[in-house]
């Protein structure tokens, strides 16, 4: 078990949020494997603890224990029988679960950051980790699976190929709240398959519902799971481990290799990269999160929490408005400084909340609503220090004109955002309602991927289909991105403007560009909404 | 494979009915009157097409001074209110009903701004009222995220996009424009940012969270 020492104390689960409940599938002899002075099973309950995990069921032929996540009590009772039995486990904490509920291989070695792309976040629904590196091809201990557009859509549980495979399942699920009783009746409905197969009593040797080779052992039921839920329409977002390693082993050579292998990877370096959000825009790639990774650092040594960076976030930001109304050149340039490095502390809230994955839904309004109030009353700064000027300039229309500007620009940015906000909402409805609709038609899983395919390349056609062909240049990717004005560009913009130019220019230059943003996202999603 | 087998009845639940009339429909942020008008119509009115109308209209009385004059100003959101507050109880599905609630703040902001400028309103004022409202809209789009609804109280209290437009127009009417604004700017500053702490500040959060939310409404 390695740790760094970088690495910030465990965070307690999601304000309010019950933590997941965790099963550990100790069923194959891997599990029991030596590792240190423990075995694999033993390895993979003790990272759990370092995550939000409620408490752990590890599931073993022999026995099977419960820890709660203090580790200070243990229960122990009847090992389980076989699949069935397995199976029916999961389908009791399924329906007995306050929180989410995972359940894992227990012949796993990964590294805990490799579960915490999962297991990190309760709040965020149903999921699996999926590798989807190149050259990892399928095996008995890595079921090959279909990822579209971050989610699985196609799961084998047998050891046959599936068509159109991209990906590999790491042996970790989890069922998100919401969706613990499709997991449960999937887990009864395989279990009762099962004892239909083997006889009720499950029989000490269990086979896969076909016979093939993966779900053989017993640990194959993740791989089972993973198939009936998305045959059942649950959505499973596919958790990418990225560099880091998470593999099922079946032997000790491959157990003490995979163990070594871990060591290769620096954990706490690809768990700050993981911090920082994929789909930024370009000034917020380049010119923050290029150095934020190091403040973001130091602020786990600190022990800052999160809402205190946001706070001081705040402070920087009211400290550039009131330097911007005081009008001069000089003070601008201050303002802008300010302003910039508000900016940045408002990312590294965020990245922190994810490095040391202490999320609250406090902590998230607090960044959103002061997000806002820091740009505005920037602007009211800015509009306050030009008025100051005109006025000691004796010209005393321009004060009236300036906060015209003013309040052109907040409207014009609250319009975006609200746009923005109604669009994406119509557009979660619309697919709600269309996935409670999809089920009752589709019958074969065949039929229902076809028509996924057909969907997509409709799709393809019009408004979407030539935004997608935008995104595979690099420059018109950037462009894309850039010309929604997003508040990375719309920082950069305000603080140089109001630097080199004054605050006219400034407001100017947003609702120039700001408009622009408005007819782009306008045009294109109102195409997208007619397809 | 198990795919010989028939599919499983279970319904995926991505997502938990919050709103009956569509997600779409609680940004709208209507007062009292908007409601009562749509519950006249009961849902008969697309809200679309007169919500579009309500806009342009108010753009045409304001573009020709109506702001300006003392006595005519109430006509815009009276104009506003007629056309758009029927459609609120209709369902919000439409291809692009998501315009609405945009089109709804663009009257109203304009409608605040062009009174409050063309009334000699201090202009940090005028700033500092669409802020608080820019601040309510903002907090009802972060709890719709977090898969909360504001409550039906709040709304009201709040006045609604409908109530405010109306009471500047009253303040034209009886030329107490600034005095409007300054009172209007305090109550809903103290009023949304307290109801916005109180709901989001770190307190055992029983029966309110995403999941315990779902109450169809």
């Amino acid at each position: 078990m390695r740790d760094p020492a970088p690495v910030p104390p465990p965070a307690p689960p999601e304000s309010g949020a019950p933590g997941t409940t965790a099963v550990v599938l100790a069923t194959t002899a891997a599990a029991a494997l030596r590792c240190g002075d423990g075995t694999l099973a033993d390895r993979l309950t003790a990272q759990l603890a370092a995550l939000p995990v409620r408490d752990v069921h590890v599931v073993g032929r022999s026995g099977a224990v419960i820890r709660a996540a203090e580790g200070t009590h243990l229960i122990g009772s009847h090992g389980s029988r076989g699949l069935a039995d397995d199976l029916r486990r999961v389908a009791r904490l399924a329906r007995d679960s306050p929180g989410p509920v995972a359940v894992l291989a227990g012949d796993l070695v990964a590294h805990t950051e490799a579960l915490a792309v999962l297991l990190g976040r309760p709040g965020r629904g149903t999921g699996a980790v999926v590798a989807t590196a190149d050259g990892e091809d399928p095996g008995p201990l890595r079921p090959p699976v279909r990822v579209e557009d971050g989610r699985v859509v196609a799961a084998g549980a047998s050891g046959a190929p599936l068509p159109g495979a991209n990906g590999t399942f790491r042996g970790v699920l989890q069922v998100g709240e919401s969706h613990l009783e499709a997991l449960a009746e999937v887990a009864e409905e395989l279990a009762a398959r099962a004892e239909r197969r083997d006889g009720p009593a499950g029989g000490s040797q269990e086979a896969g519902p076909d016979g093939a080779g993966t779900a053989a052992d017993g640990a194959g039921a993740c791989a089972l799971l993973l198939d009936g839920l998305v045959r059942a329409g649950v959505p499973v977002r596919a958790a990418a481990p990225g560099r880091l390693h998470c593999d099922r082993v079946a032997g000790q050579p491959a157990a003490d290799a995979a163990v070594r292998r871990l060591a290769e990877v620096d954990e706490d370096r690809a768990r700050l990269e993981a911090a920082v959000k994929g789909d930024d825009g370009f000034f917020t790639t380049y010119f923050v999160s290029s150095w934020s990774p190091y403040l973001v650092r130091l602020a786990a040594e600190l022990r800052l929490t999160p809402n205190a960076v946001t706070g001081i976030s705040v402070g920087l930001a009211a400290l550039a408005a009131v330097w911007f109304s005081e009008g001069t050149r000089e003070a601008r340039i201050a303002g802008a400084v300010l302003f910039y490095l508000s900016f940045v502390f408002d990312c590294v809230d965020g990245q922190l909340a994810r490095y040391t994955r202490a999320f609250s839904v406090f902590g998230s309004w607090l960044d959103a609503t002061f997000d806002r109030v820091k740009e505005y009353a920037v602007y009211a700064g800015l509009a306050f220090g030009y008025a100051a000027g005109t006025a000691a300039g004796g010209a005393g229309d321009g004060a009236e004109d300036i906060w015209r500007l003013a309040v052109a620009a907040l409207v014009l940015q609250a319009l975006r955002h609200m746009l923005d906000s109604s669009y994406t909402e119509a557009r979660a409805a619309a697919a709600a309602s269309g996935a409670a609709r999809a089920p009752g038609t589709g019958d074969a899983p065949g039929a229902a991927g076809a028509g996924g395919d057909r969907d997509a390349a409709g799709a393809a056609g019009g408004v979407a289909g030539l935004s997608r062909r935008l995104e595979q240049d690099s420059f018109t990717r950037w462009l894309k991105r850039m010309i929604v004005l997003p508040i990375g560009e719309r920082t950069a913009l305000i603080a140089v403007t109001a630097a080199v130019f004054d605050a006219r220019v400034t407001f100017l230059a947003l609702l120039a560009w700001g408009g622009l943003a408005t007819l782009y996202m306008l045009g294109g999603r109102m195409g997208r909404s007619m397809v | 494979m198990a795919g010989s087998s028939p599919r499983p009845p279970w319904r995926p639940s991505p997502r938990p009915v919050l709103f009956a009339r569509g997600a779409v429909a609680v940004h709208r942020d209507d007062g009292v009157p908007s409601r009562v008008m749509g519950a006249l119509v009961a849902g008969q009115l697309p809200p679309l097409p007169p919500a579009l109308v309500g806009m342009f209209v108010t753009g045409v009385l304001l573009s020709i001074g109506v702001a300006g004059t003392d006595d005519l100003a109430v006509f815009a959101p009276a104009v506003a209110l007629l056309l758009t507050g029927p459609g609120s109880s209709h369902p919000h599905d439409g291809r692009l009903d998501w315009l609405v609630p945009p089109i709804l703040r663009l009257t109203e902001y304009g409608f605040t701004a062009a009174v409050g400028f063309a009334h000699g309103v201090p202009p940090w004022l005028v700033f500092a009222l669409l802020g608080a409202v820019v601040f309510h809209h903002y907090d009802v789009v972060n709890r719709v995220r977090e898969g909360l609804r504001p409550p039906l109280w709040l709304a009201a209290a709040g006045l609604g996009w409908d109530g405010r437009m109306l009471l500047i127009a009253l303040g034209g009417i009886t030329g107490q424009v600034v005095p409007v604004f300054v009172l209007l700017a305090l109550y809903l500053w103290g009023l949304f940012g307290w109801e916005g702490f109180t709901c989001w500040a770190p307190v055992p959060r029983s029966g309110r969270g995403p999941s315990a939310g779902g109450t169809p409404g």
